[in-house]
C-alpha cells in the first residue's frame, strides 16, 4: 500500500489506516526533528504534534507530493513555533544567551528545507569510525548519561578533563558530519 | 596551529552545553556569537550534539505513539465539543442526559476532515478493539451533534458569531498548592506553566503531569477538587459549576450547591451530578471510577443514559459493558511486592530492566536519569503511582523490605508518598528514610561496592519530608508511590521491593551470600 493509498482509506472513512502513517514515519521523522530542538523528548513531542496536525489537515494534503515531504514541512513549523515561544520566555526572563540562540536557531529554520533530514545517517557513519574509548565516551554520556565526574571516574580522568575529551569527540563528529552532508554526491 | 580563539570558543561552547557558563563567560559567549562563522561553527556543533543525544534516547514504539497521536486528537475533539457545551444553553455538558431532557440530535454537520479514527488492533482482544470504537464513535457523535445544537440555537437567537464575554474572563476558581508541573491551557490554546496561586476562568483546561504533580482548584464557595498525576480538566461555570475530565484522578470536596443548580462533572464515560458530597474520581478512555466518601453521588452512564445513585463508602465502576453495581470501597492490600524476574511491570514509574541480581535471580531494576527541570537532574526508581486505589496498607507493624545494590555506595533517598483517605485530606506528603547508609554497629564504612543486601525499615522509620516534616506516616494514609532518589548516579539496582505485616522493629541491612 503507497503513501497515497493510504491517504485515500483514511480520508475514504477507514481512519486505522492512519496508524500506517505513523508507523512508516515517526522514526524518520524524529531523527528529522531531533537535531532542531532543544532535547529528544521535545522532539518526540514535536513528533506527536506534527501526526495530529495532519491528521486534521489531511484534506489539505496534495496528493502529487511525497507524504514525507509534507510531514517535514508540519513539524517545520512546529520547530518554529517552539523556538518562537522559547524566544519570548527567555525575553521575558531577560536570558540573553537564550534569546540569541532561539533567534539563531529560528534563522536556521528560515533556510531548513523539508528533505533535509540526512544529518542522523551522516552521524550514524561518523560514530562507526570512532575509536574503541572515544565511543565509550560517548556511550557513558549519553546512552548511560553518566555525569561527567562519573565519566572521568571511569576513564580515569579530572570531571574538567572528561568534559574536554568528551568536546572533542563530539566537535569531531560535528567535522564529520559537516563534511559528509557537503561532499558532492 | 589551531587559532587560539577557536580553542576558547570551544571551551565556551563546551561550557554552555553542559549548563556550567558563569556570567562572565556568557557575555563573552555572546560576543563570539556576534560572528556569522561563529554563529554557523555552534549551530553545526549544536544539532549534531543534539543528534547524538536524540539516537541515544528510547525512542517510544510506534504503537505507544499511536495511542498518544489518538488520545490527543481525542481530546482536541471533546475540547471542542465542550466549547460549545460552555455556551449556556444547554444546561447539560452532554446530550441526551442530566437535567436538561433530551435534545433531538440534529444530522452531522459534515466537516472537511476526518471526525474520528481508531487504530490498530494487534495486541488487543478484537471484541474490545469493537466495543471501545463503538462507544468512541458513539462519544464523539454525540459532540458533534451538541455543537451542532448549539450552534443552530445561537444561530436562530440573531449571535451569528459566539465572542469571548466579560463572564468568560471573570476568575471562577483559584488554583492552589501547586506542586510539579501544572499548566493551563486557556480556550483560545495558550499554555501557561504555573508554580504559584493563580485565577482560573470559564473554559480554561488544567493539565498536570508526573506521579507527584498536583494542584487545588479552589472555588469561591470553598468547593475543592485535587488533580493528580496525570490528569486533564476543563472548569467552565455559567450560573453551575461544570468540570469535564478528560482524563486523570480527582478527589473532589464539594460544598452544597444551589438548588437546580447541581455541579456536573464529565467524564468519557459517565457524568456526575453533585449536590454537595465527597468523592474521589479515576477516569479513563472507556471506564470511569468512583468512590463516594462522604453523601452520595448521581452517576449516569454516557452509553445508555442509566443513572446509579452511589452513597458514601461505596464506588461504582463504570463501563459501556458491565452492569453498574455499587461495591464498598475496596481497601488497599496489606502485603505487597515487585519483583523484576520476567521485566519491568506494566506502567512501572522510572527505571531500566536489568539482567542482574543476587544468585537465583534473573532480573532487576536500575535508576535511571530524570530530568527534574529547576531542581536539578536524579537517578531513581519508581514503582507504578496508584494514587487511586493505594499501593499498600501500613499497620504498625509494616515494613518495607528491599533487595539492592551500588556500585558507589552512598546517600539515596528512599520516599514512600501516600495521600489521605478521602478528598479533604488528597494532598500527597513524602515519607523519606535516608539512613541506610549511616554506619551500624559493627559495619564497615563505607559499604562494599557491588555487594547485593537487603534492607528492611519499619514503616515507623519513615518521617515526613517538607511540611509537617518530622512527623511518621499515620495508619490511614495510603502509599501510593515508592521512589528511590540520589543526586548523582550511585549505580544502584533494585532486585526486589516487598511490604510484609512484621519485621525486626528495626533499621536492618543484611548481605547476602
Amino acid at each position: 500500500m503507497d503513501d497515497n493509498d493510504i491517504v485515500s482509506e483514511v480520508l475514504g472513512g477507514n481512519k486505522d489506516a492512519f496508524a500506517l502513517v505513523i508507523e512508516r514515519y515517526h522514526r524518520r521523522l524524529y531523527y528529522f526533528v531531533v537535531g532542531k530542538v532543544t532535547d529528544s523528548s521535545e522532539a518526540e513531542e514535536i513528533v506527536q504534534k506534527t501526526f495530529v496536525t495532519a491528521f486534521f489537515g489531511l484534506m489539505a494534503y496534495d496528493l502529487n507530493q511525497p507524504l514525507v515531504n509534507w510531514l517535514f514541512g508540519i513539524a517545520l513549523n512546529h520547530c518554529r513555533s517552539l523556538w518562537r515561544s522559547l524566544e519570548r520566555q527567555a525575553r521575558l526572563n531577560q536570558r540573553l544567551l537564550d534569546v540569541r540562540r532561539a533567534q539563531l536557531e529560528l534563522g536556521y529554520l528560515q533556510q531548513a528545507q523539508p528533505a533535509d533530514d540526512c544529518r542522523v545517517t551522516a552521524l550514524q557513519e561518523c560514530l562507526k569510525a570512532l575509536g574503541e574509548r572515544e565511543r565509550r565516551a560517548i556511550h557513558l554520556r549519553f546512552v548511560q548519561q553518566l555525569p561527567l565526574q562519573a565519566v572521568g571516574e571511569v576513564l580515569g580522568k579530572t570531571s574538567d578533563a572528561a568534559r574536554l575529551f568528551l568536546f572533542r569527540i563530539r566537535r569531531s563528529l560535528a567535522d564529520c558530519v559537516k563534511n559528509r552532508l557537503e561532499a558532492p554526491t | 596551529m589551531k587559532d587560539p580563539k577557536n580553542e576558547r570558543f570551544d571551551d565556551l561552547v563546551s561550557l554552555h552545553l553542559d549548563g556550567h557558563l558563569n556570567d562572565d563567560q556568557e557575555a563573552e559567549f555572546l560576543t563570539y556569537l556576534e560572528d556569522a562563522e561563529y554563529q554557523r561553527a555552534f549551530l553545526e556543533f549544536v544539532h549534531t550534539d543534539r543528534a547524538i543525544a536524540g539516537l541515544s534516547a528510547n525512542l517510544v514504539g510506534d504503537k505507544t505513539l499511536a495511542a498518544l497521536v489518538r488520545q490527543d486528537i481525542e481530546k482536541t475533539i471533546a475540547e471542542q465539543a465542550t466549547q460549545a457545551a460552555s455556551i449556556p444553553t444547554v444546561p447539560s455538558l452532554l446530550p441526551g442526559v442530566g437535567s436538561a431532557g433530551l435534545q433531538k440530535p440534529e444530522p452531522p454537520m459534515p466537516r472537511p476532515r476526518p471526525s474520528w479514527f481508531a487504530f490498530g488492533t494487534s495486541g488487543c482482544h478484537l471484541s474490545e478493539v469493537l466495543a471501545g470504537r463503538q462507544f468512541w464513535r458513539v462519544f464523539v457523535a454525540l459532540g458533534v451533534l451538541l455543537a451542532v445544537v448549539v450552534v443552530l440555537v445561537t444561530w436562530k437567537r440573531g449571535a451569528h458569531e459566539r465572542e469571548v464575554t466579560t463572564a468568560d474572563l471573570q476568575e471562577i476558581a483559584r488554583l492552589e498548592d501547586i506542586a510539579g508541573d501544572v499548566r493551563v491551557v486557556t480556550a483560545k490554546g495558550q499554555t501557561t506553566s504555573i508554580k504559584s496561586s493563580a485565577a482560573i476562568t470559564s473554559g480554561d483546561t488544567i493539565r498536570t503531569r508526573g506521579a507527584q504533580s498536583t494542584v487545588f482548584v479552589v472555588y469561591g464557595d470553598g468547593t475543592r477538587l485535587t488533580l493528580v498525576g496525570d490528569t486533564d480538566v476543563t472548569c467552565t461555570d455559567q450560573g453551575h459549576k461544570s468540570v469535564v475530565v478528560h482524563q486523570g484522578t480527582l478527589a473532589a470536596s464539594v460544598k452544597p450547591q444551589p438548588r437546580g443548580k447541581p455541579m456536573l462533572l464529565a467524564t468519557p464515560a459517565a457524568q456526575v451530578e453533585v449536590l454537595g458530597t465527597q468523592f474521589l474520581v479515576e477516569a479513563l478512555r472507556d471506564q470511569t471510577d468512583l468512590s463516594v466518601t462522604q453523601g452520595s453521588v448521581r452517576l449516569i452512564r454516557i452509553s445508555d443514559g442509566k443513572a446509579v445513585d452511589v452513597p458514601s463508602g461505596k464506588r461504582l465502576l463504570a463501563t459501556d459493558r458491565a452492569e453498574l453495581a455499587i461495591e464498598d470501597i475496596p481497601q488497599p492490600p496489606d502485603t505487597w511486592e515487585i519483583d523484576f524476574e520476567e521485566g519491568l511491570p506494566d506502567e512501572f514509574g522510572s527505571g531500566r530492566f536489568v539482567k542482574d541480581g543476587p544468585p537465583g535471580s534473573k532480573g532487576a531494576v536500575a535508576a535511571v536519569r530524570s530530568d527534574h527541570g529547576q531542581w536539578g537532574v536524579l537517578y531513581e526508581i519508581k514503582s507504578p503511582s496508584r494514587w487511586y486505589s493505594g499501593l499498600f496498607a501500613v499497620h504498625e507493624d509494616s515494613h518495607f523490605h528491599f533487595t539492592y545494590k551500588m556500585d558507589r555506595p552512598q546517600w539515596v533517598n528512599v520516599f514512600i508518598i501516600a495521600r489521605g483517605p478521602g478528598p479533604e485530606g488528597a494532598h500527597s506528603g513524602n515519607y523519606l528514610f535516608n539512613e541506610l547508609f549511616v554506619p551500624r554497629p559493627g559495619e564497615t564504612w563505607p559499604p562494599q561496592a557491588g555487594r547485593w543486601r537487603t534492607a528492611s525499615i519499619p514503616f515507623s522509620a519513615f518521617r515526613r519530608a517538607g511540611s509537617g516534616k518530622g512527623r511518621p506516616l499515620p495508619a490511614d494514609e495510603i502509599p501510593f508511590l515508592v521512589l528511590f532518589s540520589s543526586d548523582e548516579d550511585r549505580g544502584l539496582v533494585v532486585d526486589r521491593m516487598w511490604v510484609t505485616r512484621g519485621g525486626p522493629g528495626i533499621v536492618e541491612v543484611k548481605d547476602i551470600e
